[in-house]
C-alpha cells in the first residue's frame, strides 16, 4: 500500500491538522521521506496513528479511547461539547486506485479534560477533488484494509527499531509463524486438503456401508489409512532430504570454487605458519626451562639452610668444641645427672663414705658436666663441623656459590633469548594477519562439514525412498483387498462408482499435499534467493543470510556458524532484507493466485515507516542499510530523533531524501538543553522549539523543510 | 619443652614457606622452621656477628615452634652454632634458653633484611637476590 498523503487532526499531541505529502506514487516515483523529531514530540505517534486509522486500535480500551483526542482541546471544551480527532490518509488499497480513508473519533466533553461515549467512524471517499462527501464504511473498506495490511503483519512494515518487534531472526519462530503462513497463504492449501479429506471420509463411509462394514473391512480400512499416512511422511522426509542435498551441493560447488582461488597465494603463508608454530614451541620450551631453573635456584637456597651466612662462626665454635674435648667434657662420659645422684648419696658406689675433698671435687665437676641432651646436641654440631665428614658445614657453604653462579648464568641466557623469540613471533603474526591460510582452513573445514552432512542426507533419503516404495506396495495390496471385500459383498455399479471417486479424491489429496509441500519449497527457494541477494550483496563482512526451510525465518551464518546474537546493525540489515523480500513475494503470490482464478487480490507496492532504525548500528551497517533501502522499497518514511540524525546518517540520507518534515514542539515548559531541538538539514540549522503562553498544553506541528 | 617464637618481622616473607596458605608457587622453604633458621643465619651475616637486641613482638600465627622440631629436622646445630659463638663462659654455656634468645634476635634482623629485598625485587626476583646475598663474601671477620 502506497501513500499519497497522511493527515492527523487533533490526534494526541498534534493540535489542528498536520499533513505529510508524499511524492506521487502513481507516477512511479520512489520516495524517501525523512521526519526529524526531537525526543518526545510525537514521532512514534505517527505509527500509532496508522494503526488507529487502519484498525481503530490504540493502547486505550475502547471506552477510554477519547484520550487520543488532543489534551488542550479536551481541557478547553465546555461540558457537553462534541470533541473530534481523526487520522486520514489517501492511499492505494489497490495499485493505481487511490482512495481517501478517514477514521474519526468523537466523544462528549465532561469538563476538566475528561470525556465519554467515544465513537469511531471509518469513512472514505474516492475523489480528492472539490469537497465530495465521505461515505461511512459498511465494512467493505475495513475488509479491504485488512486484506492489504493484515493486523498481524502491520508491525512488519510500520515499526519502531526492528520489524516484528525484533522476532524475525530464526529463534522468533513461535511468534511469527502465523503471520508468515498468512503471507504465503498456506490457508488456501489447508482448506483444499481439509475439504478433500472430508469428501474422502464420506466416500469411505458410503463404501463401508456397501461392504457391510464388517470387522475385516474396517481393519483393512484402518491399515490403509495408516499406510497412507506413513507414505506421506516418508515422502516428505525424502523431499526434505532432497532439498537440503541440493542446497548442500550448491554450497560444495561454491566452496570448491572459492578454494581454487587461494591455492597459489597460500603456499608462502603456509611456510610462515610452520615457522610460527616452531617459534611458539620454542618459546614455550624456554619458558618452561626458565620456570624449572627458578625452581632449582629456590631449592638450592632452601638446601643451603643459610650456611654461607654462618661461615664466620665455624672456626670460633670449632675451637670451643676442641676446648670441651680437651677438658674431657665432650663427649660427656659421666653425665650431670650421675654426679648429682652421687652427691645426694652419703657414700660412694664403691662403699666408701664421701669425705669433704671428694664432695668438693664432685661439685666442681658438676659445674662443667653436660646434660645428656646438651651432649648429644654438641656432638651433632661437632659432626657438622668435622671437615672429614660428608656434608659438613664448611663444604656445604662453599659449594653454594659455584652452583648458584652456574644456574644464574643459564637463566640469564634464557632471559635474553625470550624477547628475541617473542619479537619474531609478533612479526610473523603481523605478517600473517591478512593471510588467506586461515580462510582456506575455514573453507576446508566447512567443506568437510557440508560433504559429511550431504552424505548422511543421501543415506537418509535412500532409506526414506526405500521405505516409501515398500509402503506404497503394501498400500496397493491393501487397496486390492478392500476392493475384493467390497466386490464380494455385492453392490455392483455403486461400488465401482464410489471406488472410482475414492481413487480420484485420493489422487487429488496427494496432489494437494505434495503441491503444498512443493509450494512451500518454492517459497523457501525464492525467499532464500532474494534475501541472499539483498543481504549478501549489501553486507561485505563474510556473513551470509540463510532462510530456514521449515520456519522460513532468516538467520545469519558466519564462518559456518549461526550468529546467535548478531548486533551492531546485522540484525537490522537482515530483518529489512527479509521484510522487503517477503512483501515482494506476497505481492507476486497474490497476482499469481488471481491469474489462475484462486482468489487473491492485486496488491500494490509496500510502503515502510521506520521509527529510529539506526539505533545501535555501527557505521558499516549504517551504510549497508542506507544503500539497501532506497532501491528496494518504493516508499520509505524514516522517523529520526536527534540521536539518530548523526553526521554520518545525514551525509548518507540527505542526498536521497525526497521530502523532509520536522516536528516542532510548542511548549511553555522549561527546557534544560535547547540545543536538543537544533537539527541540521542541508547546511541549515532548524530550531524545532516554540514557546506558548502559560496555561496552554504543549503540542506538536508538522513543518516541511524540503 | 622450650619453644622458639617467630618475630613479627617474618610476616612479609612467610609466603615463601610451602606450609603458608599464601604461598603461590614461589615457595623456597618447606617449613616455618627452615625459614626461621635461614633468617637467623642471614641476621648473623647482616650484623657482622654483633648480637642484636631481642625482638619485642612475636607473631601469634604461626605458633611458636618446639625445639624438638628443629632437632628432628637437623636444624638445631645451626642455631647452636650461633649461641656458642656468643658464649663467653668457659666451658661455654649450652642451654636451650640462650639458643632460643640468640636465634630469635638474629632471625628478627635477618627477616627485616629479607623483607627489604622482597620489597625492592618483588616476589618474582626474590630468589635471585637472596641467592646473590648468599654468595657475598662480606660478613663477620673470621
Amino acid at each position: 500500500m502506497l501513500f499519497h498523503r497522511l493527515t492527523l487532526f487533533n490526534f494526541q499531541g498534534y493540535r489542528g491538522e498536520a499533513t505529510m505529502e508524499f511524492p506521487n506514487p502513481s507516477e512511479g516515483e520512489e520516495s524517501v521521506i525523512v521526519v526529524l523529531a526531537p525526543n518526545n514530540t510525537g514521532k512514534t505517534t505517527i505509527i500509532r496513528a496508522l494503526r488507529f486509522l487502519f484498525f481503530g486500535e490504540s493502547k486505550y480500551e475502547r471506552a477510554k479511547s477519547w484520550r487520543l483526542i488532543n489534551d488542550q482541546l479536551r481541557i478547553e471544551a465546555s461540558e457537553g461539547t462534541v470533541l473530534e480527532a481523526w487520522v486520514e490518509a489517501r492511499v492505494e488499497l489497490s495499485p493505481g486506485n487511490p482512495v481517501t480513508i478517514r477514521r474519526r473519533l468523537q466523544a462528549k466533553a465532561l469538563g476538566e479534560g475528561k470525556a465519554e461515549g467515544a465513537r469511531m467512524i471509518l469513512e472514505s471517499r474516492k475523489s480528492d477533488l472539490g469537497n465530495p462527501n465521505y461515505l461511512e464504511d459498511d465494512g467493505r473498506v475495513q475488509m479491504q484494509i485488512n486484506a492489504v495490511v493484515p493486523p498481524s503483519i502491520f508491525g512488519w512494515f510500520y515499526f519502531e527499531g526492528e520489524p516484528a518487534e525484533g522476532n524475525l531472526l530464526h529463534h522468533g519462530a513461535q511468534n511469527v509463524s502465523g503471520p508468515i503462513n498468512e503471507i504465503i497463504q498456506v490457508k488456501r492449501w489447508n482448506d483444499g486438503i481439509r475439504s478433500t479429506e472430508e469428501v474422502l471420509l464420506g466416500l469411505n463411509k458410503e463404501l463401508a456401508k456397501l461392504g457391510k462394514a464388517n470387522k475385516e473391512f474396517q481393519q483393512l480400512q484402518r491399515d490403509k489409512e495408516g499406510l497412507e499416512k506413513l507414505v506421506r511422511e516418508k515422502n516428505e522426509e525424502a523431499n526434505e532430504c532432497s532439498d537440503e542435498i541440493k542446497e548442500l551441493s550448491a554450497k560444495e560447488q561454491k566452496i570448491t570454487k572459492d578454494l581454487d582461488k587461494f591455492t597459489d597465494s597460500v603456499e608462502e603463508d603456509r611456510k610462515k605458519f610452520a615457522q610460527l608454530s616452531q617459534l611458539k614451541t620454542k618459546l614455550s620450551q624456554r619458558e618452561s626451562s626458565l620456570t624449572s631453573l627458578d625452581g632449582e635456584i629456590r631449592e638450592l637456597i632452601a638446601n643451603s639452610n643459610g650456611l654461607p651466612f654462618l661461615r664466620a662462626a665455624f672456626k670460633k665454635v670449632e675451637q670451643l668444641l676442641d676446648e670441651l674435648r680437651e677438658q674431657n667434657l665432650l663427649p660427656a662420659d659421666v653425665s650431670k645427672g650421675f654426679i648429682e645422684r652421687l652427691l645426694r648419696d652419703t657414700e660412694c658406689i664403691c662403699g666408701r663414705s664421701h669425705d669433704d675433698d671428694a664432695k668438693r671435687h664432685l661439685e666442681e665437676y658438676l659445674k662443667q658436666t653436660l646434660s645428656v641432651r646438651a651432649n648429644s646436641d654438641l656432638l651433632a654440631l661437632a659432626d657438622c663441623l668435622d671437615k672429614k665428614l660428608e656434608g659438613n658445614f664448611q663444604d656445604s657453604s662453599q659449594g653454594f656459590k659455584k652452583t648458584f653462579d652456574g644456574l644464574e648464568a643459564k637463566r640469564a641466557a634464557l632471559v635474553s633469548e625470550l624477547p628475541i623469540i617473542r619479537n619474531a613471533i609478533e612479526k610473523l603474526v603481523a605478517e600473517l594477519e591478512d593471510s588467506e591460510v586461515e580462510k582456506v582452513r575455514e573453507l576446508t573445514s566447512e567443506l568437510k562439514r557440508v560433504t559429511s552432512r550431504k552424505e548422511n542426507l543421501i543415506r537418509k533419503q535412500d532409506a526414506a525412498s526405500n521405505s516409501c516404495d515398500l509402503l506404497a506396495r503394501r498400500l496397493t495390496e491393501k487397496k486390492a483387498e478392500i476392493k475384493k471385500i467390497v466386490s464380494r459383498s455385492g453392490g455392483g455399479k455403486d461400488v465401482i462408482r464410489i471406488q472410482n471417486s475414492i481413487e480420484i479424491a485420493e489422487s487429488l489429496l496427494q496432489a494437494l499435499t505434495s503441491g503444498k509441500e512443493a509450494f512451500r519449497r518454492s517459497v523457501h527457494t525464492i525467499l532464500q534467493e532474494q534475501v541472499s541477494r539483498y543481504y549478501d550483496g549489501t553486507v561485505h563482512d563474510g556473513s551470509t543470510a540463510v532462510v530456514d526451510r521449515k520456519t522460513l525465518l532468516p538467520s545469519i551464518v558466519k564462518s559456518g556458524h549461526v550468529e546467535q546474537n548478531p548486533g551492531g546493525g546485522m540484525r537490522q540489515v537482515i530483518s529489512l532484507a527479509y521484510v522487503v523480500s517477503l512483501a515482494d513475494l506476497r505481492r507476486k503470490l497474490n497476482a499469481e493466485l488471481q491469474t489462475i482464478g484462486l482468489g487473491g487480490r492485486p496488491l500494490g507496492e509496500q510502503s515502510f515507516f521506520l521509527d529510529s532504525p539506526f539505533s545501535n548500528v555501527d557505521p558499516n551497517y549504517l551504510k549497508a542499510i542506507v544503500s539497501f533501502l532506497p532501491g528496494r522499497a518504493p516508499q520509505l518514511v524514516l522517523l529520526l530523533a536527534k540521536q539518530n540524525w548523526t553526521e554520518a546518517v545525514r551525509n548518507l540520507i540527505e542526498p536521497i531524501t525526497s521530502h523532509c518534515y520536522a516536528l516542532r514542539l510548542h511548549t511553555n515548559q522549561e527546557i534544560k538543553d535547547e540545543t536538543a531541538f537544533d537539527f541540521q538539514f542541508e547546511g541549515k540549522t532548524e530550531h524545532l522549539l516554540d514557546s506558548i503562553p502559560e496555561g496552554e498544553h504543549p503540542f506538536t506541528t508538522f513543518h516541511k523543510l524540503s | 619443652m622450650a619453644r622458639i617464637r617467630i618475630p613479627n618481622s617474618l610476616q612479609p616473607i612467610l609466603c615463601f614457606c610451602a606450609r603458608d596458605p599464601d604461598s603461590g608457587g614461589r615457595e623456597i622453604f618447606e617449613t616455618y622452621a627452615e625459614l626461621f633458621v635461614f633468617c637467623a643465619a642471614c641476621g648473623f651475616k647482616d650484623t657482622d656477628g654483633v648480637l642484636p637486641p631481642p625482638p619485642e613482638h612475636f607473631l601469634s600465627t604461626p605458633d611458636p615452634i618446639d625445639t624438638s622440631v628443629f632437632r628432628a629436622r637437623k636444624l638445631l646445630p645451626k642455631l647452636l652454632l650461633l649461641s656458642l659463638y656468643h658464649s663467653s663462659s668457659s666451658p661455654p654455656t649450652v642451654d636451650e634458653d640462650s639458643v632460643i634468645s640468640v636465634s630469635q634476635a638474629y632471625a628478627d634482623v635477618g627477616a627485616r633484611r629479607l623483607a627489604a629485598i622482597l620489597a625492592s625485587s618483588g616476589a618474582e626476583g626474590f630468589h635471585l637476590e637472596v641467592g646473590k646475598l648468599l654468595c657475598e663474601e662480606k660478613g663477620p671477620t673470621i
